[in-house]
């Protein structure tokens, strides 16, 4: 009987515990302390580009790529590679279109990294 | 941590590690599931299926461009489609024919069937080899032929051309079974012992006639309880002029 269940629960557990490494994503780009919450950023900087606060929005962006790069770590192993690129990419354009104060460039570019940012882990 | 595009991230070769281990542990719990045929019975199907879950489990761990569950669900479809055929030729004879082949007889009372060999994409210089492999150097020997779902000839000699056996000659010949190990490495096997429905004492004596005094020194015991042969095989081997088949000799 014992010989059974290691036999079957161990296999059955390891898949278990792959299936969660790979899947991990969805949970753990969630936020877990007061730094990382993503989304809320976004929202943030959503307004500040929308009202063009732009003084606010270069600190709210630098909040964003903070909050960001708490979450990479966690979400490696589940993530695409060129998913977490595009992400960095938008960041670091958003940083030139608020220097530019260009309002359109970079809300689609906010908008480009909300909807990476949503397909993380998915 | 190494930097990426301004955002520090894990070491990439640490993602490769954790997804090798997930496609390593993986492909050894699916590859269990399909069973033990031998590399040698595999049907040209069975190995591309080899081949491709094989593939998929190296993609799963190096592509780093692509998320690691698709292709594990990958993994996951091809182990249980080949599982289904499996039990599918299991189950329903005709299904097993249609999927994995019949086999076709090749040679008929020392006659090369072309038509079938042709049909089977297999060259008359394919057969003589196959031939020449089983010892038969010409297909006169042959009563029979057959060309295996996996490629294999399966050869039945002619009468005359049978080697003679001890019931040919009317021999009377001992039972054989299988050997047990009763030893290895040293170590007595006390539920093998019982199997054969021997005790330890009966070892002890069988280490002493062969001049043992411990079981430690015995590399390899193993008993054929039919025919009642003993053999062992100690770690020091009594042997003076060790054949060496090397080109490298030890001691030139």
């Amino acid at each position: 009987m014992l010989r059974r269940i290691i036999v079957i629960g161990i296999p059955v557990l390891l898949m278990v515990i792959f299936i969660f490494i790979m899947m991990s994503g969805i949970f753990l780009k969630k936020p877990m302390g007061k730094d990382d919450h993503v989304v809320k950023n976004i929202n943030i900087l959503y307004n500040d580009i929308q009202q063009r606060k732009w003084k606010a929005a270069s600190t709210d962006r630098d909040d964003l790529e903070s909050a960001w790069k708490r979450v990479v770590p966690r979400v490696q192993f589940s993530a695409e590679r060129d998913e977490m690129n595009k992400i960095s990419n938008s960041l670091a354009k958003l940083d030139g279109f608020i220097d530019g104060k260009e309002k359109a460039g970079a809300l689609a570019e906010l908008k480009d990294l909300e909807n990476n940012w949503r397909n993380i882990g998915k | 941590m190494v930097i990426i595009l301004g955002v520090e991230r894990l070491n990439e070769s640490l993602v490769v590690i954790v997804r090798g281990i997930i496609a390593f542990f993986s492909l050894l719990f699916f590859t269990r599931i399909l069973g033990k045929q031998q590399i040698s019975q595999l049907t040209f199907f069975d190995y591309i299926v080899g081949i491709t879950i094989g593939s998929i489990a190296a993609t799963l761990t190096t592509d780093l461009t692509s998320r690691a569950l698709p292709h594990w669900i990958g993994l996951v479809v091809w182990t249980v489609l080949s599982l289904s055929m499996q039990l599918i030729t299991i189950k329903w004879r005709r299904a097993g024919k249609f999927i994995g082949g019949e086999p076709t007889v090749a040679i008929m009372n020392g006659k090369i069937m072309e038509s079938t060999i042709k049909k089977m994409r297999f060259r008359g210089a394919d057969l003589m080899e196959q031939l020449r492999e089983k010892g038969v150097f010409s297909p006169q020997e042959v009563e029979f032929a057959i060309l295996e779902t996996d490629g294999r000839l399966s050869v039945l000699k002619k009468a005359e051309n049978q080697p003679v056996t001890p019931k040919d000659l009317n021999m009377p010949v001992g039972k054989k079974g299988v050997n047990t190990e009763l030893i290895y490495d040293g170590v007595v096997y006390h539920q093998n012992l019982k199997q054969v429905n021997r005790d330890r004492k009966w070892l002890d004596t069988q280490l002493q006639m062969h001049g043992i005094k411990d079981e430690s020194e015995v590399f390899l015991a193993v008993f054929d309880p039919e025919s009642g042969q003993f053999y062992i095989d100690r770690y020091e081997d009594k042997v003076k002029n060790l054949t060496d088949m090397s080109d490298y000799p030890e001691h030139e």
